[in-house]
């Protein structure tokens, strides 16, 4: 789950085999968007749309972002595919 | 996405907060029943007080508290005791804290912990445990717990976390009874668990204003041995004093009588949901059954840490060792019932310490610890006695040396969780 502090979005890990923390992620304001996106299952197009909206880029750009981002975050664990 | 290091990611953060008086640091005292009975513990009551049984927050109530810290900021949270396991519904309170997205630590005996409790802490992992071990052999253990057979249940409860991979070290306090296996503890939990283990030897009265614990406490000449036979331990209170080498008091804080994070970015919640600075301070509560976190902190606290001033100029407060020194205002409340009265055992440990690392104690007031001073002779004598037990081991001879640099900083060397960065 993620708690904003001061200004901060901390990724916290909650359930299973994550609790020695040698590292700790934090998100900027465009990945806290994306990140609260995926509270429900979501894909690339949508969440790219959302973002080329709220911050006036080409959907492209935004696509491309997003996708850099969710490799990110499937490659660390904290989220996965599933199928449509 | 950043990834950043814990430890950097906890510094950096402290520092951001710091300047924005958010409660990121919490302790919550869900209990102070304890199976044990240990001669040093400041607060531990036994099992069947009913009295203290029934005055505990709920959990319902500790749920809303959870929610409310956790909307006011709380990142960090260390559930303590007593003994935490002590009450049947703790897991259904540590539940509640870690879906509400806290990192948590737990201070526990381990004389509790179940394979159920195992195994529920291997599926929700807590941040890190912390079990006090009380020494190396049965007997020892046992002399200072009181209790017959606490020594296996210990052991039990250290494998089962262990085996489970939960994030798990050891500790241990120094007294009297155990100091000859202190360093035996040590050797265990590293080399035959694999586990992390420091100790600590200061130890405080009561905070029922009993002072029985001291009875057991070590003498300063043996805590500054004691820094002296680790080389990690020295190496930090070197580092810790080339940072904190003045007077704690800042021009911002000029004149205040806390000088710790208490107050400004961490708190203290007792058993019975009394609001305070730290777990040590028994004087300025805010009752959370009567009002919400976000007025105890906001207003009660702010006041408590802001509006009390130094009334007395007493030799702490010019002192450039402090850092050193566990002196605070909760430990002068329960060593001599006043928080600016300066502690003279802790004063003798400050000025030990100093001699230890070569470190050079400005003039700070009428102190009897320093040259000329009416306490320095008999001080001098005890660290000159030690320092030639200490030349009889060259491993211990060899970590003499003096401190490179000073700069500014605040800080001190109290026992409690708001001093210094986690």
């Amino acid at each position: 789950m993620t708690r904003s502090i001061a200004g901060e979005t901390i990724l916290v890990p909650v359930q299973n085999r994550v609790g020695a923390l040698d590292s700790i992620y934090t998100l900027n304001d465009i990945g806290t968007v994306i990140w609260k996106a995926l509270e429900a299952p979501s894909d690339i197009g949508c969440i790219a749309s959302a973002i080329a909206d709220e911050y006036e880029v080409p959907t492209e750009i935004a696509a491309g972002d997003v996708a850099e981002f969710l490799e990110r975050l499937e490659l660390t664990g904290l989220i996965c595919r599933t199928e449509a | 996405m950043e990834m950043e290091r814990y430890k950097d990611f906890s510094l950096a953060f402290h520092d951001r907060v710091s300047a924005n008086r958010i409660p990121v640091n919490g302790t919550i005292e869900v209990t102070r029943r304890c199976p044990l009975t240990c001669a040093h513990c400041y607060n531990n009551l036994a099992m069947d007080d009913s009295g203290a049984r029934s005055s505990e927050l709920t959990l319902d109530e500790h749920r809303r508290i959870l929610d409310e810290i956790t909307e006011a900021g709380c990142l960090w949270l260390l559930f303590t005791g007593g003994e935490i396991f002590a009450r049947r519904d703790f897991l259904d309170i540590y539940a509640h804290a870690k879906r509400n997205g806290l990192l948590i630590t737990l201070f526990t005996n381990g004389t509790l912990v179940t394979p159920r409790i195992a195994d529920y802490l291997a599926e929700w992992m807590p941040f890190s445990v912390e079990i006090t071990l009380y020494g190396r052999t049965r007997e020892t253990y046992e002399r200072l717990t009181g209790i017959p057979g606490s020594y296996d249940m210990c052991l039990r409860g250290i494998h089962l976390l262990k085996e489970r991979g939960v994030p798990l070290k050891l500790k241990t306090v120094a007294v009297t009874i155990n100091k000859h296996e202190i360093f035996d503890m040590v050797r265990f939990s590293k080399e035959e668990l694999g586990l992390e283990c420091k100790f600590d030897s200061m130890i405080n009265p009561r905070i029922d204003c009993s002072q029985s614990p001291l009875a057991i406490r070590l003498k300063p000449e043996e805590i500054v041995e004691f820094d002296l036979q680790d080389a990690e331990r020295i190496d930090a209170w070197k580092s810790f004093a080339s940072k904190y080498t003045r007077p704690v008091q800042s021009v911002e804080t000029a004149g205040e009588l806390y000088h710790c994070g208490g107050g400004v970015n961490s708190f203290a919640i007792d058993p019975q949901g009394l609001l305070s600075i730290c777990v040590l301070s028994q004087v300025d509560k805010f009752d959370l059954r009567q009002g919400g976190f976000r007025e105890g902190w906001e207003h009660f606290l702010y006041k408590v840490r802001r509006q009390k001033k130094i009334s007395t100029m007493t030799k702490c407060v010019d002192c450039q060792i402090k850092a050193m020194c566990g002196m605070c205002p909760a430990n002068g409340e329960l060593e001599n019932g006043d928080p600016e009265s300066p502690v003279d055992f802790l004063c003798q440990v400050a000025h030990m310490r100093a001699q230890a690392i070569g470190m050079r104690v400005p003039e700070h007031g009428a102190c009897e610890y320093c040259e000329g001073g009416s306490g320095y002779a008999e001080l001098k004598e005890a660290f000159d006695a030690m320092h030639r037990r200490s030349k009889m081991n060259p491993d211990v001879t060899k970590r003499y040396l003096p401190v490179a640099s000073q700069s500014a900083g605040t800080g001190c060397g109290g026992g409690c969780a708001s001093c210094g960065p986690k």
